[in-house]
């Protein structure tokens, strides 16, 4: 209606769709302008005083509260809209870059049972069992995977189906992560909004969108659990405290419903699982009992656990492992705790109480006791490996090289916090200060969820997905807390003012207090007041209103600036292809993974094996479309170890491991030509640490070092580096590549020693483009009984004599001193 | 006359017509261009009737056991003749030379395009070995119904290093039977040939075989699958190709080297057998293209646009003079395909629907064209298949080939948005060249009702949605009385 009232909110509304920071800026602007503006709406009506107020700007008065309503619910939903649009599109440099491919490993993996799951439908992947992963052994899928993000782009899939949008599954699973991500953006406004003003929801919604804690796992490509396990989280979390707050069984049965759709989906469902029970245990012990957090809490663990039991890989864990027993006795306690309050009510005396009380702290002690004395004899499975290590940061490297050997398993460095949060963990202390502030129960779960992920996102690099929601919501409580101090128009009166308006006007004492009161209220952090001092008005001023919140939009900009940067530059490369700049400047991609798989697809036999580390497990059945032996759900680690030591030993004492696992082909990755750092050599002191946990007396971590401790390629390399099928295989005829010169490993910076390798029991059958993928086919036994070392230096013209047995065939090779003598035998 | 002489000549032939030698060929002349998987034959014939009135040339377009040809047209000076194939063996055409006069010569032309006639020997070669392919014929001379004067043919080979080739008999010849010269062999010339086939004086035919070089990988192709989606609202036609593409020269004999790869690509020699890239010629206006295979893009393609002189006066910059150039895609496989190795992958481009979409205004009808395929020199398809997919709403539907197909399916498709369902054509064809690559033509019945459906549908669709919300917002769903 007014002009003059557009403006204060609708000019920044214009901007922002010009570019991705303005929208989070003009968010809290506009929100603290109009929260306050419906703060102040009382006070021209009711009372009669205007007169009292001193504003620092003009605000624009005969606006009617249900346009200023109306408004601030159409700008926030068109904010909220807009995020959700950032959230997405800074999510798809990858598909822009390259391609609408699917990234990494796992996800390969999820891509192929999402495959399974469309074209063969719910019960044919349900009972999968897949015989071409960990050949010969198979793995039963369906049983050993957590299904909910398959089903979830499944039923994506058939619903755009539905509706007559035949999308290919592979987009669908493409676009999820990014899709899903936009509603993490809409839930953690939900939760912020519950915790705070609806402004600090914005600018939570807005952080999340776009802070690269979380786009690390969530880009366009990346088809992991992950991908929707946040929105989850979120979702769960916003519910329970929701639940909580009411008091309503549905909220509670939502609470369960997200609980088990997490529970299906991502195996960190156990965080959610630990943490809905603690916040009710502490608000227990903070003597915050009530029936509304009765009702939310039973609700939401009888039908959670019923509901996370129905996924066929979490079955009786609930009741059966250590992990979960939290969840099971804080249920117990509330039905203790909320009997006794019955009983309280029904009967007095003191000494009753004090009975009952006794009684509660006995039955809780006799369970523990229960639970313990079950963990020991075995009824209750204790903490798994990979729970321990969280505790232990040394604990896999000792027990679980496997777990160890994955790099986001590492303890995260300091920087990566910034890297992955910029400012926000900086503003986080302070939004978990002002919930200390406050305190009032869901913001007791900000307290205790703040404390527990920022343990667990130092311990594992991977974990810092759990920390970035709080992170961002705790930040943007403190940032709104902020910005709405600075933006309040309102200018607390000093004394001497309010002596002055007193001395003025013959109000009453009472009235003046009252406003006294008001403003107080109004601006209860007293920030301004303890910084500006009593009466110092410059602080009040527009000018160091000014100051400060362009400073803090600075941060908002730099924030936006450097998340862009993180996600283009850091987060957005799909791994399958890799990206460089030729020397003009234009594009040069390197799609050697591809190649090789492709090429295996096309022109290998359908039931050939394919070995290779189990890195490479996923890729290859999802793009070659082979058998494997070992991948990477690294659930058996005699195979994986089987795997290493074939490739860490000799020819002889290969050969036959290969042979009898039925190989056809060994893949390896070798970046030595293109520097391409993530190679197999640079993992083959995990593949020897793997093996040698097995076979300790086959496989020794010291072989492989030079004397002075170096982990060496060159002419310094132990014979036992020399000789192992790894080192063999990546160097296979890569000096005569440099045709004299002497060649150099670009990875490692060594130089390669020029006399040749030769392999006796396999033989080169594809190399890529780059050298990346190397593929060797394994020789069949000679047809005449002969060993293959003999064969071999017989094909290269080496006469053996004829009383040469098999046996000293190898000396007869080694001797002969032709132009492939081997080396250092 | 003669059908009383061929009645009381009961000779246990497989051919069962009588053609009456009312013709005499007075001179033959065969050009055979060896190739990869094809082999093109162009034979010209001067044909002399006997009679005033001698009925049609009976064209034979192979010999008794040979390879019926894939493609083949006859043209009389320069303008194409419409034959009329007889259901015989061999195949034999027959062809109305209109009104002729007694010894009045016709010259007649003939083109045929013959698949897999060539096969590699030897079938496995190493990576850098030469690749040689060997020829073979049952028919050393040009088969025909008629007796020939004078009858010449050159054999001529895609690069000069001929390893061997069979040997021709005496009987027809009068000085050289067999001359070579660079890549070029040519038999005869033979002299007074009677008929090679029917049942008069039948020439014996002997085989024939060369066994010669070629310097360009055999590529074929084993499936063909174009789909072809018309797009009334987006003005565009879209084609996309499917494609299993094998190296059908000598086999790979051992493995893959990248190493010697590498080096002969350094030194500007890929052997012969191994491809490493080709082109596809697009139509001027096509636009977008894409390439990718089942795991994703394939991002080594270049593209260089065709024009035509519209659009080239569209934006004048350019001072070239005015002419149509066809479109370049120049594919290069993921890998290199050596010899016996597979690889599959799609294809697709658009082109403005104005370029094939013409109205008929007097019938109210839509005529469209749509290529069979994209020629690609020297391939053979085995088997295609074209889905034409007709707008929704298209009705009345015709379909005219330029070439018998082997099947026509009509079908529902069901893709974006669709309610109904769109009208699809499906075409079938085994063993397709080159030379294939012409239009269909589809004609369709497409009203504007039929245009404004879809955006009806979805307007309706989401109006309704919005009229739902706005209803259940207004229900009271609480189960408390207030």
């Amino acid at each position: 209606m007014a002009p003059k009232a557009k403006s204060p909110s609708g000019t920044p509304l214009k901007t922002t769709p010009l570019s991705a920071p303005l929208p989070r800026k003009a968010s809290a602007d506009i929100l603290s302008k109009s929260s306050l503006a419906v703060d102040d709406e009382p006070l021209p009506s009711g009372s009669t005083t205007p007169k009292v107020r001193k504003l620092a700007y003009p605000l624009p008065t005969h606006i009617s509260p249900t346009t200023i309503n109306n408004t601030e619910s159409l700008l926030r939903f068109i904010i909220l809209a807009l995020i959700c649009g950032a959230a997405i599109g800074s999510r798809l440099f990858a598909v822009i870059r390259f391609e609408s491919v699917i990234h990494e490993f796992d996800p390969w993996f999820n891509y192929r049972a999402s495959k399974v799951l469309v074209n063969k439908g719910f019960y044919e992947f349900w009972n999968w069992f897949d015989p071409t992963a960990w050949y010969p052994l198979g793995r039963t899928v369906g049983t050993t995977l957590y299904p909910g993000l398959m089903v979830t782009a499944g039923l994506i899939w058939h619903f755009l189906r539905l509706i007559n949008m035949p999308v290919d599954i592979r987009n669908v699973c493409v676009m999820l992560a990014p899709g899903f991500a936009g509603l993490t953006a809409w839930t953690t406004y939900l939760f912020t909004t519950e915790m705070s003003t609806p402004s600090a929801g914005l600018l939570a919604a807005a952080f999340i969108g776009i802070a690269p804690g979380y786009i690390s796992r969530s880009v366009a490509g990346s088809y992991d659990n992950e991908a929707i396990a946040i929105f989850l989280l979120m979702g769960a979390f916003y519910s329970w405290i929701k639940a909580m707050k009411t008091g309503s069984a549905l909220w509670g049965m939502v609470t369960a419903l997200f609980y088990g759709w997490m529970v299906a989906a991502w195996g960190g469902y156990v965080f959610i699982t630990n943490m809905i029970p603690l916040h009710a245990f502490v608000l227990i012990l903070m003597g915050r009992f009530n029936n509304r957090l009765y009702t939310a809490y039973s609700s939401w663990y009888v039908i959670g656990t019923i509901s996370s039991m129905q996924v066929p890989f979490v079955e009786f864990l609930p009741i059966r492992t250590s992990e979960h027993m939290a969840a099971l006795g804080v249920f117990g306690l509330l039905q203790l705790i909320a009997f006794v309050e019955i009983v309280r009510r029904l009967v007095p005396g003191k000494q009753f109480q004090l009975l009952l009380r006794a009684f509660v702290v006995l039955v809780f002690v006799v369970s523990f006791a229960a639970l313990v004395v079950l963990t020991f004899s075995g009824w209750i499975a204790p903490f798994a490996g990979r729970f321990y290590s969280l505790w232990d940061t040394g604990y896999a490297k000792v027990h679980m090289p496997i777990i160890a050997s994955v790099s986001e398993h590492q303890p995260t460095a300091w920087p990566s916090f910034f890297f992955d949060l910029e400012m926000l963990i900086f503003f986080f202390p302070a939004g978990v200060f002002w919930c200390f502030k406050e305190l009032r129960d869901e913001q007791i779960f900000i307290i205790i969820y703040a404390t527990l992920s920022a343990y667990f996102a130092g311990v594992m690099v991977r974990l810092m997905l759990v920390i970035t929601p709080v992170v961002c919501v705790a930040a943007a409580i403190a940032f709104s807390k902020l910005l709405e101090a600075y933006i309040d128009p309102v200018i607390p009166e000093s004394e001497e003012e309010l002596e002055e308006a007193t001395a003025h006007q013959p109000m009453s004492k009472a009235k003046a207090k009252k406003i006294a009161a008001a403003q107080q209220n109004k601006s209860e952090f007293n920030f301004t007041g303890i910084l500006g001092g009593k009466g110092e008005k410059g602080v009040f001023g527009l000018d160091t209103r000014f100051a400060v919140v362009s400073v803090l939009s600075l941060f908002l900009f730099l924030f936006v600036y450097h998340c862009t940067w993180v996600t283009s530059s850091a987060y957005s490369s799909p791994s399958v292809v890799l990206a460089s700049r030729n020397p003009d400047g234009s594009q040069n991609i390197i799609d050697d993974f591809r190649e090789a798989y492709y090429w295996i697809r096309q022109n290998t036999e359908k039931d050939s094996v394919v070995m290779s580390w189990w890195d490479y497990g996923y890729q290859i059945a999802g793009m070659a479309d082979r058998p494997t032996l070992v991948d990477n759900n690294t659930w058996n680690n005699t195979h994986i170890a089987t795997v290493g030591k074939a490739m860490s030993s000799n020819e002889d004492a290969a050969y036959p491991i290969l042979r009898k696992h039925d190989v056809d082909y060994v893949l390896v990755i070798f970046g030595g030509l293109l520097g391409y750092s993530g190679d197999d050599i640079n993992k083959f002191l995990w593949m020897v640490r793997i093996a040698q946990g097995e076979w300790p007396d086959e496989v020794q971590e010291h072989n492989y070092f030079t004397q002075r401790g170096e982990y060496a390629v060159d002419e310094r390399a132990t014979p036992t580096m020399k000789n192992s099928l790894m080192y063999k295989m990546s160097y296979y005829r890569f000096h005569e590549l440099f045709g004299g010169h002497p060649a150099q490993d670009r990875v490692r910076g060594q130089q390669i020693p020029s006399t040749g390798i030769q392999l006796d029991t396999l033989d080169e059958a594809f190399t890529s483009e780059n050298w990346i993928v190397r593929i060797y086919k394994v020789k069949k036994e000679d047809p005449i009984g002969r060993e293959l070392k003999a064969v071999s230096s017989f094909e290269g013209g080496k006469k053996l004599k004829k009383s040469a047995s098999s046996s000293n065939a190898a000396l007869a090779s080694g001797a002969g001193g032709g132009r492939k003598s081997r080396p250092n035998m | 006359m003669w059908s009383a002489l061929a009645l009381t000549t009961l000779l246990p032939l497989a051919i069962a017509i009588n053609v009456p030698q009312t013709y005499i060929n007075t001179a033959i002349a065969r050009t055979i261009e060896l190739g990869g998987l094809t082999t093109q034959i162009t034979t010209q014939y001067n044909i002399k009737p006997l009679d005033n009135s001698p009925g049609e040339y009976h064209l034979a377009l192979a010999g008794e056991n040979d390879v019926e040809p894939a493609w083949w047209e006859v043209s009389l000076g320069g303008k194409k003749l419409e034959g009329r194939l007889l259901d015989e063996s061999p195949p034999t055409v027959a062809v109305q030379l209109g009104k002729t006069k007694k010894d009045e010569v016709i010259t007649l032309s003939l083109t045929q395009v013959l698949a897999h006639t060539s096969t590699p020997l030897p079938a496995e070669i190493e990576q850098r070995d030469p690749q040689y392919l060997v020829w073979n014929t049952n028919s050393t001379y040009v088969d025909s119904w008629y007796p020939t004067d004078v009858e010449r043919v050159k054999i001529r080979a895609p690069h000069p290093s001929i390893l061997s080739y069979s040997s021709v008999p005496e009987t027809y010849t009068r000085d050289n039977t067999i001359t070579k010269s660079g890549g070029t062999l040519t038999l005869g010339p033979f002299h007074s040939l009677p008929p090679t086939l029917g049942t008069t004086k039948i020439a014996e035919q002997k085989a024939f075989s060369v066994h010669y070089e070629t310097k360009d990988p055999v590529i074929g192709i084993r499936n063909l699958q174009r789909s072809a989606e018309v797009s009334h609202w987006g003005a565009n036609l879209n084609i996309q190709d499917y494609i299993e593409l094998v190296n059908e020269g000598p086999k790979l004999k051992g493995h893959f080297s990248r190493l010697a790869h590498q080096q002969s690509k350094f030194h500007a020699s890929v052997p012969a057998q191994i491809l490493t890239g080709f082109t596809m010629k697009l139509p001027p206006t096509a636009h977008s293209p894409y390439y990718y295979d089942y795991i994703g893009n394939v991002s080594t393609s270049h593209f260089r646009q065709g024009s035509t002189p519209a659009t080239v006066q569209k934006n004048k910059k350019v001072r070239t003079s005015p002419r149509i150039v066809e479109g370049n895609l120049e594919l290069k496989p993921r890998y290199p395909i050596l010899g016996g190795w597979n690889y599959s992958f799609t294809v697709g481009y658009d082109i403005p629907l104005g370029d094939v979409l013409k109205t008929d205004s007097e019938k109210n009808r839509k005529v469209l064209a749509v290529p069979f395929l994209t020629g690609l020199k020297d391939v053979v398809v085995d088997n295609a298949e074209l889905k034409v997919i007709l707008p929704e709403g298209a009705s009345d539907v015709q379909v005219y080939t330029p070439f018998a197909v082997d099947t026509i399916e009509h079908s529902i498709h069901k893709t974006y948005l669709d309610t109904t369902g769109r009208y699809a054509i499906t075409l079938k064809k085994a063993q397709l060249t080159e030379n294939h690559a012409q239009n269909v033509y589809v004609t369709y019945h497409y009203p504007l009702s039929a245009q404004l459906q879809k955006p009806l549908t979805i307007a309706s669709l989401v109006g309704s949605l919005f009229l739902l919300g706005m209803g259940l917002r207004r229900v009271n769903y609480s189960i408390e009385k207030k």
